[in-house]
Parts: C-alpha cells; structure tokens; sequence
C-alpha cells in the first residue's frame, strides 16, 4: 500500500513537471486592447508598433533571466544575442526606445501598473487572479 | 586636429547639457580596422594608393545620440573618416503622428534600398567589410546621392496579411562639386540647394506573416544634378546638368540560417546642356549568407556596376567606370558587440584584373 501511495505521488510530481510552463502577457487594465496576436506582439517588442488606441506603449523586459530567454525564442523567435543586436541596429537606423530592464516579475508588475501602456511578461503561475489592477492580453507555452 | 577639438568640445557640451537636464544622453558609436592586400601587381586604382604594399587602415569612428521626448526623436550621427575628417552624417528630428506617419527633418541617409537605410555608416552591422562600390557615400567616391537634406515622411502599417514600409521625402538636389581640386564627387547640397527643383525620392518595402522573413522592396529617386564652380574639368566636360532618374527594385529573404539580399539600381540621366542625349546605367548586388550557431557566417557577395563612362555626363565627371567584383568571406561574431571578418575578392574594373584579400575587426559600442 505504502509503496502504490508512493509510485502515484511520484507520478503526480512527474506529471505536474511535465507541464509546459506558460508565459503571461500582462499589461496595465487601462491598456486598451483586451488581447495582443503573437505577431503584433513581436512589433511591440521590436519597437515597430508603438501605439495602440493612441497610447504609448512601452514594453518590459526582464533582464538576464531564464524567462527572457524564453520570451525570445517562444514569442520573438530570437536568441537574446540577437535581440540586443537587433536594438543596436535598431536604434541607429530610427532612433526610439528599447523596451525597459527590469530584474524580476515583481518589478514587472509594479511598473504595468503604473501606466496604461506598459506591457510585459511574468510566468502565467505568478499572476494574481485578485490583482486587478493588471490583465494577462496573451498565455505562451514554452515548454519546461 | 582643430576639427577633433571642436567634436571634442561638442561632446562635452552635449554630456554636461545632459546631466544639467537630468536627461540620461547616452553616446553610441561604432568603429572598425582594417588590413586590405591586393595579390597583382596591377591593382588598378588600390595600386596607386599602395595596394601591392598591403594597407593598414583606420575604418570610420561613428558617434550617434539617439534620443526620445515622447512623441519627438532626435538622432545625431558624427563621423571621423581617415583619422581626421570629421563629418556631421546624419542630424534627424522627428515627429510621431502614429506608427503609420512621422515627419523627419534634417539630413538623412536617401530612402533608397535597404542597405543604404539599414546599415548606414555602423560597419559592424553590415556582414561585409565593405559596402558594394555603387553604394559607397559620396565622398568615397560613391555614385549614388546617398545623403539628403530635407523632409521625409516615414512609416509602417500593418493590414494582415500585408505590411507596408514607406518613406517619401524632398529634399537639395545633389551637385556635382570638387573637395581637392582633381577630382569631382557629389554634395547633398548641406545648406543650400544649387538648383530650383528639388530632389524628390520613394521607397515603399512589403512584407508578410504568410512568407515569412521575405520583404520586398521598389525605390525612385528624381533630381536636377548641376556641377558648381569648383567643378574639375575632365574629358572635355566642363559642366555637368543632368535631369537624373534613378529607380531600383530589393529583396531581402531569411530562412532559418540562410539570408539573401539583392538589390538592382537603374540609372538615367538626361544631358541638358551637351549633346548626350539620355543615358541609362545599372548596378546591382546579391549577397547570400550562412549563420552558424550564432557565430560563423561564410558569405558570398557578387556584385556589378555598369556605367556609360563614354557618354554619360555625369559618370565622366565623377571618373566611375565599370566594376565587377566578387567577394567571398568569412565572418566571426565575437560578441553581439564585435566581429572579425576575413574575404578574399575578385576584382574586375576598366582599369584592371586582380584579386586582393582583407581582414577587418568592428565593434559597436
């Protein structure tokens, strides 16, 4: 008995291990879209689209981190080498502004908060479903 | 030396309004060096500047400010070319309506290509040591009127399954003019314009999530060309007026590791004062690449200029003639920040067949 107890825990945290953890796209509740497409996200984050019903968008990343990584090669389809290429090139040919540094999901999600068009991105377990003062536009699955 | 100074000065100037303003100015730049043999002895127009011997060469140091006000946008770009001449390359301001319309005034790189709108002077941005020849700035001896200095409306919109890039401006008229008094070159024409019509250019690239990493792109540009008093005589022109027209056409496609970019330029010019009638050149390039893990990119440039150097006005003025020149290169990305490049060339001119080899080291910073 105790050794069936012990194989369907372990099989529960094997199962729980093997869901692809999800990415949540979250922007302050004035943003003015209720959803974001996958493909205007990447004009969001690539400094092509800038407004979004009259309001300035100012996306987030986070900085160094395994999340980051993940953004980039789920949403953006991009490594982070040549992302921060990208925005070299980017702001010599057109100026603008690159998306915002921040060091972690909470910082992330103070700064949305702020402003109507900030947009960023944190681990879908880590949204507050109580928190209203954000809401999640897009859910990626990137995998363990 | 006086003019490092002054860029000198105007950088401290710039850094100490900045933390007066509590702005957070951020100076950007690229540089690069480079070692360029050619393996003939006839090396054509690199022999007479030592080729054979082999070069060691300061590249370009590039300082730029990009920087934001909300809606407005500023991007100054500064140059020193030759360890000593220091060009004000690009001063842009810029106004947000929307993602679909900016205004932008002030000198600029001409909305004409990709390569000319992509990698403007940050050698490290470009895979190639060098731009293809038709494309060199002007006072490089390039052919093109690669600056202007005026107005242009740019932007971008999206209606799926289409994307659309546009940019549309006016601006001085180019002239043809000398610097050293032996040869001739184009000038945008900085301060005033030596012509009463003004240049007019377009550029309009598409673009599709249904293919994607393919863009396409068509560019024209118009403008009256004079040559002003400084003007070289040579081969028996001493004026240069053209009615010129340039239209080209651009494709850029990336697939997994594989990029392609090709560009082709027509180029008509109308004589309004001699008797040689309209004349039409070309040049194009084709670059194919290949990334490895981020890292090693072999490439493969080809690229030709075809110009009436008999007849056409304009080209005897600039003393351009034709090119055919094969570039095949190595590429090693130190960093996102940094590359080595290695290419070997096969060149041929009017003036001559050789090969030569180069290496360059650039950094963006």
């Amino acid at each position: 008995m105790k050794i069936k107890i012990l194989i369907i825990a372990i099989g529960l945290l094997l199962y729980e291990n093997a869901q692809a953890r999800e990415l949540a796209i979250i922007a302050n509740k004035a943003y003015p879209s209720g959803s974001i497409a996958i493909a205007v996200l990447k004009d969001v984050y690539r400094g092509e689209k800038t407004v979004e019903g009259g309001v300035k968008i100012r996306p987030i990343d986070q900085e160094g981190s395994m999340i980051e990584k993940k953004f980039l090669e789920k949403a953006l389809g991009t490594t982070i080498d040549r992302y921060k290429g990208y925005w070299i090139k980017r702001i010599f040919q057109d100026g603008g502004v690159p998306p915002v540094k921040k060091k972690s999901s909470g910082a992330v999600m103070e700064s949305v908060k702020q402003e109507a068009g900030w947009i960023g991105y944190i681990w879908k377990d880590e949204v507050d479903p109580k928190d209203n003062e954000i809401k999640v536009l897009l859910t990626i699955e990137v995998g363990d | 030396m006086k003019r490092i100074i002054i860029l000198a000065s105007w950088i401290a100037v710039h850094c100490l309004i900045g933390v007066i303003d509590g702005n957070a100015f951020e100076f950007n730049g690229f540089a690069d060096a480079s070692f360029t043999k050619c393996t003939n002895d006839d090396c054509g127009a690199i022999g007479e500047e030592g080729g054979r011997n082999g070069n060691f060469t300061v590249g370009t140091l590039d300082l730029y400010v990009a920087h934001n006000m909300d809606k407005i946008d500023a991007l100054v770009e500064l140059v020193i070319e030759g360890g000593s001449i220091v060009d004000l390359e690009r001063m842009i301001l810029r106004y947000s309506f929307s993602d679909a319309l900016q205004i932008n005034m002030g000198r600029f790189h001409t909305p004409m290509g990709f390569w000319n709108t992509s990698f403007h002077h940050g050698v490290q941005l470009q895979t190639t040591i060098n731009r293809p020849e038709f494309l060199l700035f002007e006072d490089d001896g390039g052919i093109l009127p690669v600056h202007t200095v005026g107005l242009y409306l740019s932007g971008r919109t999206r209606r799926d399954p289409l994307i659309a890039e546009y940019g549309v401006m006016v601006g001085n008229g180019p002239r043809v003019t000398s610097e050293d008094e032996e040869s001739n070159l184009i000038s945008p024409n900085n301060v005033t314009d030596n012509t009463m019509g003004k240049s007019v250019a377009f550029n309009v690239t598409l673009s599709s999530p249904l293919v994607e990493g393919l863009k396409l792109g068509a560019q024209g540009h118009i403008a009256r060309i004079e040559s002003d008093s400084s003007f070289v005589p040579v081969n028996g022109i001493s004026a240069v007026d053209v009615d010129q027209t340039i239209i080209g056409a651009s494709i850029i496609y990336s697939t997994g590791n594989i990029d392609l970019m090709g560009e082709y330029f027509s180029i008509k010019d109308k004589d309004n004062i001699g008797s040689a009638g309209s004349n039409t050149s070309n040049a194009y390039y084709g670059l194919i690449s290949y990334t490895i893990a981020d890292r090693w990119i072999p490439y493969l440039l080809h690229e030709n200029m075809s110009v009436k150097s008999d007849k056409d006005p304009y080209f005897i003025a600039l003393g351009s003639t034709d090119v055919r020149k094969t570039t095949l290169g190595l590429r090693y990305n130190l960093s996102y920040r940094s590359s080595l490049k290695a290419e070997w060339r096969d060149v041929d001119r009017a003036d001559g067949k050789w090969n030569e080899y180069g290496f360059q080291w650039a950094i963006a910073f």
